[in-house]
């Protein structure tokens, strides 16, 4: 069915959400801030930021030594004056916080908001300034002079602070290699990237609506509605060119999954721990998926090429190539759930995460006692539909894969029975399974458009 | 015994029996609190798969459907859904037996229930009230609540089993196995 | 707290029980009453048009001898057990109900099923879309399956919570249950002969058990 291509307002969108910064941007800073003046000062001080906020317009003139990104949690947007009768437009879930979420996103025992990092999940958290730096001298600066901008402000400060560098080769903690496969969306650069979008028939991929990410815009549901009205959601000039944040520091447990990929290997007849660990994750640690490499990875993979990221899974129903519960195969199943991807191609996240912390020398398989993990970042017009009910449906548990309630391996679980099955003749039992990854704190946050972030400084989100 | 009330060797019964005037509020709070403390008083009918009761206030209706009236419900209704093995009316004898202590504070509450709710009279009570399915689907109808619980069981076991015994001399499964798994 | 839903209709979450949870909570976007463990309740009423009355039995009629109107159904694996009735009028129990308690008749559909309520109603109008249409197409003011957003609306405003909801399985999902069930028939010969076959014969056994059942574990 034909309808006019959609074109998005790149000047009313924040940077970093339909297209990356890139890895040329190696530290990232996010810092939170709690405002604790009235919302007339408070706005004068947000109204500081906005000139340093980064776009979606592409560069002109190079690129900036720093960007600078802006998001708000639902105390946050209180605080800056917004009225009830607007809050009440934005999503139950954001208004909610991650943290009183915390039983149905597992947030438990040792990952519970009660043991968070300081400030997170308590309400604090106003505004996050994301500062993403080329190198540390420049995050550095951009830092002092917000701070300076803060304390002249007079009743806004920094309560937490997290950085977050790139590891060598763009890996994560745990050893992959990974964020680089990403949904293609209308009106992207990215959006005729086969395999980021919707499978379809005879091989070939759709890219999903704008307005699966962007507010504002048609969503997939809007395709099917004759009036073609959009999404819910803010009134107003919030309501449009943004999205919501999830943001989650998960603190990895590297010696841990270490040893227990290594000591399991002892007995998986079919390979070793990085076998093992590819197995785990769906692909080969340089980002090789083994779903088109089941054996051994590429070494000449390109996460960059046109092609890497075109794979499906109905080819391997039974698992032998990529596990069924592989983390890559949970998190975005492409067609492995039947139906050319119907029950998943409204579940899809843009992915920003950073590594933070020392890695661990190659080999240790005790721990350092370091903090150490991922923040996670993701993107959405729908932080239940998208994130929720990934974490919950699809990672915290295996039923919709016919796995029962078998958790995604490398997040973790922490009872006794629990197992990953490595399908084969005969199957392998990974066992057992920790709490490889602990959540340290996160937020549910929104990412105004310029126009929205200009309404909030002047007062007039209505 | 209607055949579209079965599925396999599952059967579904429904019955709507209407609200006495005033009584709806306090049947309400009863049923909501019926776990409160303990398992469901329906973990005691021997043979039940999943039952649910609802109280139906009114019939939605909306300006904009096409319908030319509101369908105002003139009471208030409880419905009374279960899926259990077997025959129907072996169920319901053991129904009007277990359910004796809450039967008055729930059927007791509709109009026309026999004083007291219970045994002969009370089965009398649901089969007249009986709304009989037009379809009822079954994914497993064809197994019993005692074989759908041993077989979650087995399975459970089978996987722990799995997992610790992997890696081991194959003769020391085999002993591990018929001990776990007897005959 | 609800949720404007943009086209005129506010839906009411209720919060998730501060109970700790049994196993992995993956029941949302419904009242906890609807709720047992893994298996959400779903009962909904819709009003007939007048020829609904003669559709309708005709269509159960088939839906129970034509296999595949429910082979979807089947294969989505989502319900333990569903039941659609249609309702011309609740039995005459005596003063004071009175001999007419509706006007029209309704359409009765329950369900006992697993995952999310949103991912639900999305599979049915997604994947079930023909089969949406012929199980509500004589029902008052049914939108159509698509778009998703006024079905969710038109099922919501016609559904009703229950008061209390049981299951006896209450961890279990179907494709659990239905694993469970086809793991016993394939261990049943092994269990059988386990202890007369030599080691050799036991392994080999073993590992076939193992490799045919593995979708199960």
């Amino acid at each position: 069915m034909a309808r006019p291509l959609q074109k998005i307002d790149l000047g009313d969108l924040q940077g970093d959400i339909l297209r990356a910064y890139g890895n040329d941007y190696e530290r990232t800073v996010y810092a939170f801030a709690r405002i604790d003046c009235p919302p007339p000062q408070a706005r004068a001080w947000f109204a500081g930021l906005l000139d340093h906020v980064t776009t979606a317009l592409p560069w002109s003139a190079g690129k900036p030594a720093t960007t600078l990104n802006v998001a708000l949690t639902a105390a946050g947007l209180h605080a800056l004056g917004v009225s009830d009768a607007v809050l009440a437009g934005f999503a139950p879930e954001f208004r909610d916080g991650m943290a009183r979420r915390a039983q149905r996103l597992g947030d438990v025992g040792v990952s519970e908001p009660g043991r968070w990092d300081e400030a997170l999940g308590t309400g604090a958290a106003h505004v996050l300034l994301t500062v993403n730096a080329r190198r540390e001298e420049d995050a550095e600066r951009a830092l002092e002079k917000m701070q300076a901008a803060m304390a002249a402000a007079d009743g806004v400060t920094v309560v937490h602070r997290q950085d977050a560098c790139l590891l060598d080769g763009a890996r994560e903690h745990f050893g992959y290699a990974d964020g680089f496969a990403q949904p293609a969306i209308e009106g992207s650069s990215d959006e005729r990237s086969p395999g980021g979008g919707v499978p379809e028939k005879d091989g070939r991929w759709r890219a999903l609506a704008t307005g699966e990410f962007v507010l504002g815009y048609p969503d997939e549901d809007s395709r099917d509605d004759p009036q073609g009205r959009l999404p819910p959601g803010p009134a107003g000039p919030l309501g449009r060119g943004a999205t919501y944040m999830v943001w989650r520091k998960l603190h990895q447990d590297v010696a841990l999954f270490r040893r227990v990929l290594h000591d399991a290997a002892a007995l998986y007849p079919a390979g070793d721990a990085e076998a093992l660990a590819a197995k785990v994750l769906g692909r080969w640690p340089n980002g090789t998926p083994l779903i088109t490499h089941p054996d051994r990875p590429d070494p000449g993979f390109d996460a960059a090429a046109p092609h890497a990221n075109d794979f499906r899974y109905a080819g391997d129903p039974d698992g032998r190539r990529c596990p069924i519960g592989a983390h890559i195969r949970r998190s975005n199943p492409r067609d492995a759930l039947g139906w050319e991807g119907a029950l998943s191609f409204r579940h899809r996240m843009i992915r920003r995460g950073m590594p933070y912390g020392p890695p661990l020398a190659p080999g240790v398989m005790t721990d350092d006692g370091a903090r150490r993990g991922l923040v996670f970042v993701c993107f959405q017009a729908s932080i239940a539909r998208q994130f929720e009910a990934v974490q919950m449906q699809w990672l915290n548990d295996g039923n919709i894969f016919g796995l029962g309630h078998d958790k995604d391996f490398i997040l973790g679980d922490g009872r006794a029975t629990a197992k990953m099955t490595i399908q084969g003749d005969p199957p392998f039992f990974l066992a057992p399974q920790h709490d490889f990854v602990r959540t340290r704190g996160g937020e549910y946050l929104y990412v105004p458009g310029i126009g929205g972030l200009a309404a909030l400084a002047a007062g007039t989100t209505g | 015994m209607k055949s579209s009330n079965v599925s396999g060797q599952a059967y579904g019964f429904l019955a709507m029996t209407p609200i006495k005037p005033g009584q709806e509020a306090g049947l309400r709070a009863y049923l909501e609190d019926l776990r409160d403390p303990g398992p469901s008083p329906m973990s005691r009918v021997p043979g039940t798969h999943m039952a649910r009761w609802v109280i139906v206030e009114r019939f939605n209706w909306d300006p904009f459907y096409d319908q030319p009236e509101p369908d105002a419900l003139a009471l208030p209704m409880l419905i009374f859904s279960t899926c259990f093995d077997g025959g129907l009316d072996g169920y319901l004898d053991a129904l009007c037996v277990e359910l004796a202590a809450e039967a008055p504070f729930i059927w007791g509450r509709c109009i026309g229930c026999p004083d007291p709710a219970a045994g002969p009279a009370l089965k009398a009570y649901l089969e007249h009230n009986q709304i009989d399915c037009g379809f009822f689907f079954a994914a497993y109808g064809q197994a019993t609540l005692e074989r759908v619980r041993a077989s979650l069981d087995q399975r459970d076991r089978l996987i722990a089993f799995a997992t610790r015994t992997q890696g081991l001399p194959p003769a020391e499964i085999q002993r591990a196995f018929a001990l776990e798994f007897p005959r | 707290m609800g949720q404007l839903t943009g086209r005129g209709r506010v839906r009411i979450l209720a919060a998730v029980s501060t109970a700790p949870p049994a196993g992995p909570i993956t029941a949302t976007g419904t009242s906890s009453r609807n709720v047992d463990g893994q298996a959400i309740a779903i009962t909904v009423f819709s009003t007939i048009k007048w020829w609904g009355r003669l559709y309708l039995p005709v269509l159960f009629f088939l839906a129970k001898r034509v296999p595949w109107l429910t082979e979807t159904l089947r294969k989505l694996s989502f319900i333990h057990f569903a039941r659609w009735a249609l309702v011309k009028e609740i039995p005459y129990n005596g003063p004071p109900q009175p001999r007419q308690t509706m006007r029209y008749a309704h359409m009765y559909f329950e369900s006992n099923f697993n995952g999310g309520w949103e991912e639900y109603i999305d599979a049915f109008s997604h994947i079930m879309t023909p089969n949406m249409k012929v199980f509500f197409g004589s029902s008052y003011g049914f939108p159509g399956p698509l778009p998703v957003g006024p079905f969710k609306d038109y099922i919501h405003a016609n559904e009703t919570e229950a008061s209390h909801y049981y299951s006896a399985y209450p961890d279990a999902t179907i494709t659990m249950v239905a694993g469970a069930l086809a793991l016993d028939d394939r261990l049943a010969p092994l269990r059988r002969d386990a202890a007369e076959l030599d080691p050799t014969a036991f392994a080999a056994a073993y590992r076939r058990l193992l490799t045919d059942a593995q979708r199960w574990l």
